[in-house]
């Protein structure tokens, strides 16, 4: 199938999808591929902190006022998916108090408001924290959802004429005369083909940066490094909560709807797809995260997880709009291709800004005067806002609306809230419904509920294939995330589980029949 | 804590299969009998069937099978117990269930009945509510409940070749059922007419049909009888997710039985302590916070199963341990090897369990003795990978037997 | 309860809803969501300094069997019990919840005309009033006052015995039936104990069913001190409520954080489960006359609760010529107060009728339980004759 518009975005992350939305409210046609679902990268395996910047305030000011800025555009356009929880900034006895000034003094250089806060307050606030900080230092940090971030961003760049293939990876870029005339992609769904000529092209593939300029002799200096996190059973903590030391593993826990998530490490990594997470890295981040909150011991740990981060590896020499030590925007007119930019680094908070950079670099290219207005026009799913309250909710069967029954125990998703996606999004790949659902996100990570999701979908979509492999698969993509925290009630979870799907349901053997032969 | 008042002949500790068999075999011979569990076993999350050895070929009777496996399983329980009393133990099971609802083999062979996936799944005994699948014809309708979230007829019908069906539950004001709540609808006269009225609307002339394992918890057979009476077809069950409707009618057999003769029964309680002098146990305390009762016995079964009731605990520091007598549990050292890299691998942690010796005393590496006065039952034993064997049931039923008639040897 | 987990902690659940298999409650009704869900499930979504959204939450009877049930060791009753707390401390309480619990009370003031108030409380446009003003469901027959107060004849009586023993009766029983508290202090009489009754207040349970900890913590603190006074003099004390022994022996100190209760906990016992432990030291009067009628005996959820099996049954047994069966039904469904309740009457009476149905099939001559809210609710349901166990083993003593 041939396509021609305008600009070509490689890459569904926050990064690229912001890419869409920004320049389709600009007017300009624009097509995302991405070879995945949206953040398959990075943007979809992090803390989901929604940063005030205050972590940067003493290392990096411009990045911290970056932060700052996008924090307040964030919590004005996108309100839905953020909770507005407030962080701590706590010092340990073992941390000295030499930092504590400075990161005042530099916050309030970066314009990021602090509140000193006494200890019994602090306690008040966050029962689970330990008594032992010397101090306490209250910023707007926040919880934001990447998944309602970028999805909403998606939606209102269809809106505004972007469309998205997704399951789609470029295969070929092929250059003429110092451009690139045409991608080459393919429908790794179906084996559809498309040849798409579009006026620019941008490379927003996160981690997967130099996998994408190598169909055009291309390299960047980029350095993977792999950051795992461990999330709780339950929350444990209502702000964030950062200790105030030089940057290090382990000290953050940020609470995210019905879960605490503990973070993070940095370990270079070679792939961008190593996602496992070693034992170490688990020991190491209950450790350092039992120094914030002592229970952090004794807790139930529901889920490990990481995410590769693409670090550009800046020289001295900086070429190109390097806009800060935050991310990167190249423009590889500089290698000779006039058309290519690629946008890379940078942090989930800042997605829109790197969306603007990049938009205005196209713009200036195109030589058009269109401005940016993604930090003024709120996402359009601004006033679907569903905290925990209101899926508690829909416990309440008094209420005179009938409500269809509930999938995922854990985390109170409806029937009705499934089938509504299934039908208003065309997903090539059913199990995408999954990054758009809060469906296994809970206490036994799917355990019950994937079995229910494959029943239902089977009741609406009576063509789909061998529903027993795709739970097998289901099960072994859950099993990554469990294995590196198999102890306690998650040991117990764990052997009910087996219990059911090899035990009841007979799923261990290949052909789930007896052997001929003992 | 005063010593003396609870003393018993027998306590069993765990009120899974293994437990309730063992109390059941020490109660028939004249013990006086304590029963004692942290909650009521695992009977209601897995047991629809009683398995013996799934890997037994369908064409095999399960006896020679068994022989055959004990040969080359010497380490494994069957192989402990003896194929007389594993036979012995399964008719005392059977003892206790009337000709109304009862378990049945086929033919002394496996039998394979359907799953909630539409798979097939090897087992011995099944009850008088299910069908096994060799002798279902192919006429055959699976049957669904619009609001019945834990079954989707639609999934089995398509891989077991059947139509399937999605009945609205009449009078549902909402929109969800459990498992409990649609057997006690079944119960129902008035309910099964409306239901077998329905159903009646849709058949095509099938003389089969399958409906999830929810025909009624106090006598399901009954409800069979008069659903196949109406509908003028068979009717089978088919498993569904836990909780386990079937499972519970083997539980509270068990339950009545025991009280009726006298057993003392206490469910809801956690054995937190047991009192050890040398190589003897004195007492158990049993939590039941503030309080904690002291009881004694001359005799413990150990029957608390494996890590889901607590019987077998593990920690985040490689920790595996046995929680109430601290036995010797048979492990590999590392934490990492416990698991395999995929979930549908044969983990090593399967194996792990109490070792014991041929009379079901707990014994170390070495083959000593622990304790003298307690014998291993059930699943917590080492030997056996239960999952892949698919032998749940059968361990259960004949360690339970056994442990208890060895202690009564002594 | 089982030990690890004290506080409302749903990390311990395993999702297996084995729970929501046993609850009385969510078996008949889809208003309420079972215990997984309200207790554990529920547990996760709340969030301290929010308003609670969860007025299904009063619907747990708090019977205990999902606990009993539980194989993780999860208090589901307790999380239910704490977030009930804090939704009617929010919503408020209406005037109705404070006389059901409450009703101690009153018992002085109709001490003067019991008779008066009988009548009353029976008539018929007074119930359709109480039912429509207060909604209390006016086809409850209401407790019957007894001509006096047990203490009342207790202090015309003269109690003689080589040891002592303090009995806890309870405030249903002082008031309305008296007959339970003269056969517990006549066997134990017979036991050669000279009985005591120490100062007691309602012992808080129907408070604490109403979400009122504050309230049930201000009675308990009396009961408290009254009852360690006879434990500091070497007594032992016995109940005949299987609930107000309950929230005494373990509620007190778990729930209401009383930790000198605990000290009570090693000396309070059921009264049969006394009576069994005098019979292995073999210091029980077991001299009794035949019965020969035939009786079911139902456990009330208290009495599972409690951990101590079935005491009842074991004295029972011993009297020549008495059927006694066990019946194996989980929960009369009265839930104390909770079915008084017009609004849960429904719910509590389709609880019930597995009970009834089982007793009607038995056909038994007397049904007999050791819980004054089942006795209530049997007789509601079968209109047949309803006693406490001690009540028949008072008839049999020769």
């Amino acid at each position: 199938m041939k396509i021609k518009t305008e600009v070509l975005i490689i890459g569904g992350g926050a990064t690229g999808t912001g890419i869409a939305r920004d320049l389709s409210l600009r007017g300009i046609p624009t097509i995302l591929i991405e070879k995945g679902d949206l953040l398959s990268g990075a943007s979809g395996r992090n803390h989901g902190l929604l940063h005030s910047g205050a972590r940067y305030a003493l290392t990096d000011p411009e990045a911290a006022k970056e932060c700052i800025i996008e924090n307040g555009i964030l919590k004005k356009i996108a309100p839905h998916c953020i909770e507005d929880t407030g962080g701590l900034f706590v010092g340990l006895p073992e941390d000295g108090s030499k930092l504590k000034d400075q990161f005042i003094k530099a916050c309030k250089k970066a314009e990021i408001p602090t509140q000193i806060i006494s200890r019994d307050e602090a306690l008040f606030l966050e029962p689970n924290l330990n008594p032992n900080i010397t101090f306490c230092i209250k910023v707007p940090d926040g919880a934001i959802d990447p998944f309602e971030l970028v999805f909403d961003n998606k939606r209102d760049a269809e809106i505004h004429g972007g469309t998205f293939f997704l399951h789609t990876e470029a295969t070929q870029i092929i250059v003429e005369k110092n451009k690139v005339k045409r991608v080459l992609a393919k429908d790794l769904t179906n084996e559809d083909h498309y040849d798409i000529a579009a006026s620019f092209v941008i490379n927003a593939t996160g981690a997967w940066v130099n996998h994408l300029l190598r169909y055009v002799g291309l390299k960047l200096p980029m350095a993977l490094s792999k950051g795992s996190l461990l999330l709780t059973n339950k929350r444990l903590n209502q702000m964030v909560i950062n200790r105030l030391r030089p940057p290090s593993d382990g000290d953050i826990i940020v609470p995210n709807k019905t879960v605490s998530i503990l973070g993070t490490t940095s370990l270079r990594s070679e792939e961008p797809n190593d996602f496992d997470v070693n034992p170490n890295e688990v020991s190491l981040l209950i450790e350092e995260g039992a120094k914030l909150i002592p229970s952090v011991k004794s807790t139930r740990f529901i889920r490990a997880y990481a995410g590769v981060r693409p670090l550009f590896m800046s020289e001295k020499k900086v070429d190109d709009r390097e806009i800060s030590r935050g991310f990167v925007l190249i423009d590889h007119e500089r290698d000779g291709i006039n058309n290519l930019i690629t946008i890379t680094g940078g942090k989930l908070i800042t997605y829109r800004l790197m969306a603007e950079k990049t938009a205005d670099l196209i713009c200036q290219k195109m030589g058009i005067n269109k401005t940016c207005s993604t930090h003024l026009k709120p996402l359009p799913g601004v006033n679907r806002k569903k905290d925990l309250k209101d899926r508690l909710k829909s416990l309440d069967t008094s209420l005179s609306k009938k409500r269809t029954e509930i999938l995922c125990d854990c985390e109170l998703v409806e029937r009705e809230e499934f089938e509504e996606v299934f039908k208003n999004e065309n997903l090539k790949d059913p199990l995408d419904i999954l990054h758009r659902i809060r469906l296994a996100k809970g206490t036994c990570q799917g355990g019950f509920c994937l079995y229910r999701l494959l029943g239902v979908l089977i009741e609406l979509n009576k063509e789909i294939e061998e529903p027993v492999n795709i739970l097998k698969n289901l099960l072994e993509e859950r099993w990554k995330g469990i294995r590196p925290i198999l102890w306690g009630t998650s040991l117990q979870e764990e052997e009910l589980l087996e219990g059911i799907y090899k035990g009841i349901f007979n799923l261990s053997s290949p052909s789930s029949l007896p052997m001929e032969d003992i | 804590m005063r010593k003396g008042l609870m003393y018993f002949d027998i306590i069993v500790i765990g009120m899974g299969l293994s437990g309730l068999m063992a109390a059941k075999t020490a109660v028939e011979s004249g013990m006086k009998v304590l029963i004692v569990g942290k909650g009521m076993g695992t009977l209601c999350l897995f047991s629809n069937t009683i398995d013996l050895l799934g890997t037994i070929p369908l064409s095999m009777e399960v006896e020679k099978g068994l022989y055959k496996w004990i040969i080359i399983h010497p380490e494994h329980p069957y192989s402990k117990v003896g194929l007389e009393n594993i036979k012995k133990s399964f008719l005392e099971f059977n003892s206790i269930f009337s000709s109304h609802y009862s378990f049945k083999n086929e033919n002394e062979r496996n039998c394979l009945i359907p799953t909630p996936v539409g798979t097939l799944r090897p087992t011995y005994m099944i009850p008088n509510t299910m069908v096994p699948w060799n002798h279902q014809e192919e006429k055959r309708v699976i049957l669904g409940f619009k609001g019945f979230k834990d079954f989707y007829a639609d999934w089995i019908a398509r891989r077991l070749n059947s139509r399937s069906i999605t009945l609205s539950i009449p009078d549902l004001i909402r929109n969800e059922v459990t498992q409990i709540h649609l057997s006690r609808c079944f119960e129902k006269r008035l309910f099964r007419e409306r239901i077998i009225n329905e159903i009646k609307k849709h058949l095509q002339g099938e003389k089969f049909l399958g409906f999830p394992a929810i025909l009624g918890i106090e006598d399901p057979y009954s409800v069979k009888s008069d659903l196949e009476q109406s509908l003028e077809a068979k009717i089978f069950e088919i498993p569904v997710l836990p909780p386990s409707i079937p499972g519970l009618r083997i539980f509270n057999r068990f339950k009545e039985w025991l009280i009726a003769k006298g057993a003392t029964f206490l469910m809801g309680y956690q054995v937190t302590k047991a009192i050890l002098k040398g190589k003897r146990c004195e007492g158990i305390e049993v939590s039941n916070a503030p309080i904690t009762n002291l009881y004694c016995a001359d005799r413990y079964i150990l029957a608390t199963g494996r890590f889901i009731g607590g019987g077998l605990k593990a920690t985040s520091n490689s920790s595996l341990f046995e929680t109430i007598f601290n036995l010797p549990v048979t492990k590999p050292k590392n934490q990492n090897e416990w698991f395999r890299k995929n979930f549908f691998d044969d983990h090593m942690i399967h194996e792990m369990g109490i070792l014991t010796n041929k009379s079901f005393q707990p014994i170390s590496n070495e083959g000593d003795i622990v304790l003298e006065n307690i014998w291993v039952c059930g699943t917590i034993l080492s030997g056996h990978k239960y999952l892949y064997e698919k032998s749940k049931e059968g361990i259960e039923i004949s360690t339970g037997y056994m442990a208890v008639k060895s202690a009564l040897e002594k | 309860m089982k030990q690890n987990h004290y506080k409302n902690d749903p990390d311990p659940c395993i999702r297996c809803s084995i729970c929501t298999m046993v609850c009385p409650v969510s078996r008949v009704t889809s208003l309420f969501p079972g215990p997984k869900q309200a207790g554990p499930g529920a547990q996760r979504f709340r969030k301290k300094r929010e308003l609670s959204v969860d007025p299904w939450i009063e619907l747990c009877l708090g019977c205990h069997l999902c606990d009993i049930s539980c194989p993780s060791g999860v208090n589901i009753s307790y999380i239910n019990l704490i977030a009930k707390e804090k939704f009617l401390e929010e919503k408020g309480r209406p005037l109705r919840d404070w006389i059901l619990s409450h009703f101690h009370l009153f018992g002085d003031l109709v001490s003067v005309f019991p008779s008066l108030v009988n009548r009353i409380l029976r008539n018929y446009a007074m119930k359709w009033l109480m039912d429509k003003a207060l909604r209390i469901e006016k086809d409850r027959e209401l407790p019957h006052y007894s001509n006096e107060k047990l203490t009342k004849w207790f202090k015309n009586h003269i109690s003689k015995g080589k040891r002592k023993i303090a009995y806890f009766y309870g405030c249903y029983t002082n008031n309305h039936e008296i007959d339970v508290g003269k056969a517990a202090i006549e066997v134990l009489e017979a036991n050669d104990f000279e009985v005591i009754l120490p100062k007691q207040e309602c012992c808080g349970i129907p408070m604490l069913g109403n979400g009122n900890l504050k309230g049930a913590k201000k009675l308990a603190l009396k009961n408290v001190s009254a009852l360690l006074e006879s434990i500091n003099l070497g007594l032992d004390i016995v109940f005949t409520s299987t609930s107000c022994g309950h929230m005494i022996k373990h509620d007190y100190d778990k729930i209401l954080g009383i930790s000198e209760a605990k000290e009570i906990s090693k000396h309070i016992f059921d009264i049969f489960e006394f009576l069994r432990n005098l019979k292995t030291f073999g210091t029980f009067n077991s001299n009794f006359k035949k019965l020969p009628i035939k009786a079911i005996y139902f456990a009330p959820c208290h009495l599972k609760a409690l951990g101590i099996g079935l005491p009842a049954i074991e004295i029972l047994r011993l009297i020549p010529d008495f059927k006694i069966e066990y019946i194996n039904v989980d929960c009369c469904g009265l839930g104390g107060t909770f079915g008084f309740k017009k609004e849960k009457y429904r719910i509590s009476q389709e609880i019930g009728n597995d009970l009834k149905k089982a007793i009607n099939y038995l056909n038994p001559d007397i049904v007999l339980t050791d819980c004054e809210g089942c006795r209530i609710q049997i007789r509601h349901l079968t209109g047949l004759k309803v006693l406490h166990p001690i009540q028949i083993l008072r008839d049999v003593i020769k």
